[in-house]
């Protein structure tokens, strides 16, 4: 297997760490520029500091080091409560597979901010990676509901009624999806031809299948993995998996955007 | 209404087949490998009843003691099984249809044929008739062999002679590689590590690789077979006979184990490995002429065990969310990266026999890791980077971390089956080198292979 990630930490001297702190396309930068501006003399205002204890906590969370995203955001939230420090906390407990405290955190931004609906859709797929797939399916509903437009919404959804093998109300949230999704129609191509095959519509999912594939070769590689967790979850022989493979991987899995348009017809 | 189904169905839907094919050429095909296995299956089917009809008369004779009569009960009940599972599957909306992977298709049907041998041979020892096979032989030797081959097979409980009627063989997991049951009583053991690259491993690698491309690469010859004299192919039980008294079952598909045997003869080299590129032209599939292994359920095995590895090496989760991993680890990600690989060579095949059954004993993994250069070889894979490494290069050791986790954890991970099938793999293909070293004409032995003669 091969590995090509760009180095962080360009060797460009900062202009500002407040400029640094607040970009957000280098992790490793903003990190840098939040603890530079975190330690400048004479100290920033409160208001300021937990902003940049805020930003750094991001930084560490979208870094995948949970627990600096937790202290950072905690000290945030102890300077200044507000709903978007409780949901990037909210989501660094999920990583971290603390799904009771994550809900409460995201229960609590939600009181800060009722209107803060992306929420839902947060707290849905904290439900849906913690196993309460009705769950997640009532938070996507409030989602949609407050957001129709917003194609997601119904993705993850379809997510969850796939685990619940609803897989017509999957194939139609799919269907809405890929109706408004402008860049990634082969994720719902897949997520459909996974429910196609649950339906045994074997000719509809290939095709689904292959123009997934057209949009982005990564879907071949999944659809392999797919199968294999499949074959595990059927034969029961899954010993060293926290769950059914595939339902797990329904939960989590990411997909990959659309690399290519598709082949003109004909 | 009865509705009586036959055997002879068969004749009846190859024909459709053959149909269908011409008439849409276009667009479907019959897989070579469904029509020889249907045909076989179809001759197991008509086989077995008239197995059950000397069996039946054999039973109502005075020849036979009442113990006899009880287990000739018992197998007449394994033939009715084979009779009815065997015409349920030629009648299998997946099988006339074509629906699906037609390899799939047909590694359930050939595995229900080895079902039916099984019985078949359960029922001629009763009937007095002698092995006709080396393998015969030795599964009449052996019961217990008989019932893990049977658990293998179709999933069933079958020591001959207990209540519980063999012979299901649809929707076994065989070919899907729950290789367990044939497994079950045989201990490997797994010597591992992880090896810091140097400029001259490098160079080694690449010359015998022809590039670099990471990956997971099952290499070397078998060890603890002793001077070889002779081998042949047993289609009906899918095995390796060899000097006409050691047996080796196969664990993979005839059609898939005759890609490999052709690959080993074909390439100097003799490599067998799969480097998963994130987009599929970027795999890159090692051999001379590789696309002879390219599109088995081998190199399937081989490149989403790579995915999986390397997920674990590289603290990646896309192959790898939800996975238990022993002691509580969590793979590790590095703050900063460099253009590297990791290389997972699977060797050292050692192979002990234990009353006239070869069997796997022990096994290397060795992990790699190195830089690499922005020019790649001719067969699409990489170079490493001497710059890097003459420099002194280490990986983040984060993934040393890593990759010291998986070399000590080889057991634990092939519990997972895609290693385990991995590792069958490279057992098989350590085999095949043998041979090939000991003058054995592995050109023919596919041929045999593939042909099932």
């Amino acid at each position: 297997m091969f590995v090509a990630l760009i180095a962080s930490g360009t060797g460009i001297a900062p202009a500002d760490p407040a400029d640094d702190c607040t970009q957000n396309k280098d992790q490793n930068l903003r990190v840098q520029g939040c603890t530079a501006f975190l330690s400048a003399s004479p100290a920033p205002a409160a208001g300021a500091q937990a902003a940049a204890l805020l930003f750094r906590g991001e930084a560490y969370e979208v870094l995948g080091q949970y627990d600096a995203a937790i202290a950072d955001t905690t000290a945030s939230i102890t300077a200044k409560a507000t709903p978007l420090a409780y949901s990037v906390r909210a989501y660094a407990y999920q990583s971290k597979r603390k799904f009771d405290v994550a809900i409460a955190d995201y229960d609590t931004a939600l009181q800060l901010k009722p209107d803060y609906v992306e929420v839902y859709d947060y707290r849905g797929g904290c439900r849906l990676v913690a196993g309460d797939t009705a769950g997640a399916v009532k938070d996507y509903t409030l989602f949609i509901k407050a957001k129709p437009d917003e194609p997601s919404g119904y993705f993850s959804r379809a997510r969850a009624e796939e685990l619940l093998k609803k897989d017509d109300a999957a194939i139609a949230d799919i269907d809405r999806f890929l109706s408004k999704a402008a860049k990634a129609q082969g994720a719902g191509l897949f997520l459909r031809a996974l429910a196609d095959e649950d339906k045994g519509l074997g000719a509809k999912a290939q095709a689904d299948f292959a123009h997934a594939i057209e949009r982005n070769s990564r879907y071949a590689m999944k659809r392999r993995w797919v199968e294999y967790l499949r074959s595990i979850q059927a034969d029961h022989d899954y010993a060293n998996w926290n769950d059914k493979p595939y339902d797990l991987f329904l939960r989590t899995a990411g997909f990959p955007d659309d690399e290519h348009a598709p082949a003109a017809a004909g | 209404m009865k509705i009586v189904r036959s055997c002879m169905y068969l004749i009846a839907l190859l024909g459709m087949l053959a149909g269908f094919a011409g008439a849409q050429a276009d667009t479907k095909q019959v897989d070579p490998h469904l029509a020889a296995t249907l045909a076989k299956l179809n001759e197991a089917c008509e086989k077995a009843k008239q197995t059950k009809a000397a069996l039946a008369k054999a039973a109502q004779s005075t020849g036979m003691t009442s113990a006899q009569k009880a287990q000739a009960t018992e197998t007449l009940k394994g033939l009715d099984h084979v009779i009815s599972s065997t015409t349920e599957l030629l009648h299998d909306p997946a099988v006339t249809r074509g629906i699906g992977d037609p390899k799939e298709i047909a590694g359930r049907v050939y595995s229900a044929v080895q079902v039916s041998a099984l019985v078949e041979r359960e029922a001629q020892q009763q009937l007095g008739i002698a092995p006709a096979s080396p393998t015969e032989r030795l599964l009449e030797k052996n019961k217990s062999l008989m019932y893990r081959f049977s658990q293998a097979w179709d999933g069933s409980s079958y020591s001959g002679n207990d209540d519980h009627a063999p012979g299901g063989g649809n929707g076994t997991k065989f070919f899907r590689g729950s290789l367990s049951a044939m497994q079950e009583s045989s201990v490997v053991y797994v010597s591992s590590s992880y090896q810091p690259s140097t400029p001259q491993s490098a160079e080694k690698i690449q010359n015998q690789d022809r590039g670099i491309g990471g990956g997971v690469m099952l290499e070397g010859s078998a060890r603890g077979l002793g001077p070889l004299s002779s081998v042949k192919y047993d289609a009906r039980y899918n095995a390796l006979i060899m000097n006409d008294r050691l047996i080796y079952f196969i664990t993979m598909p005839p059609w898939d184990a005759a890609a490999l045997c052709a690959e080993i003869d074909d390439d100097p080299h003799e490599l067998v490995g799969v480097s998963e590129g994130s987009r599929d032209k970027d795999t890159v599939y090692f051999g001379l002429h590789p696309q002879l292994y390219k599109n088995t359920g081998l190199a399937q095995d081989v490149m989403l065990t790579d995915a999986f590895l390397g997920g674990v090496n590289f603290g990646g989760s896309d192959f790898t969310a939800g996975y238990k991993f022993a002691d509580g680890y969590e793979p590790k990600r590095p703050a900063t990266f460099s253009e590297m690989i990791v290389r997972f060579a699977f060797g050292g095949f050692t192979f002990t026999a234990k009353d006239g059954e070869l069997a796997l004993s022990s096994l290397t993994l060795d992990v790699t890791m190195m830089p690499v250069d922005k020019k790649h070889a001719v067969n699409g894979s990489y170079l490493p980077d001497y710059a890097e490494l003459r420099a002194g290069w280490a990986p983040p050791p984060e993934y040393v971390d890593n990759a010291q986790y998986i070399a000590s954890h080889v057991e634990y991970f092939r519990s997972e089956r895609i290693i385990a099938r991995t590792v069958s793999d490279g057992a098989l293909a350590a085999l095949f080198r043998s041979y090939k070293e000991s003058g054995v004409n592995l050109k023919a032995l596919a041929s045999h292979i593939a042909n099932g003669t």
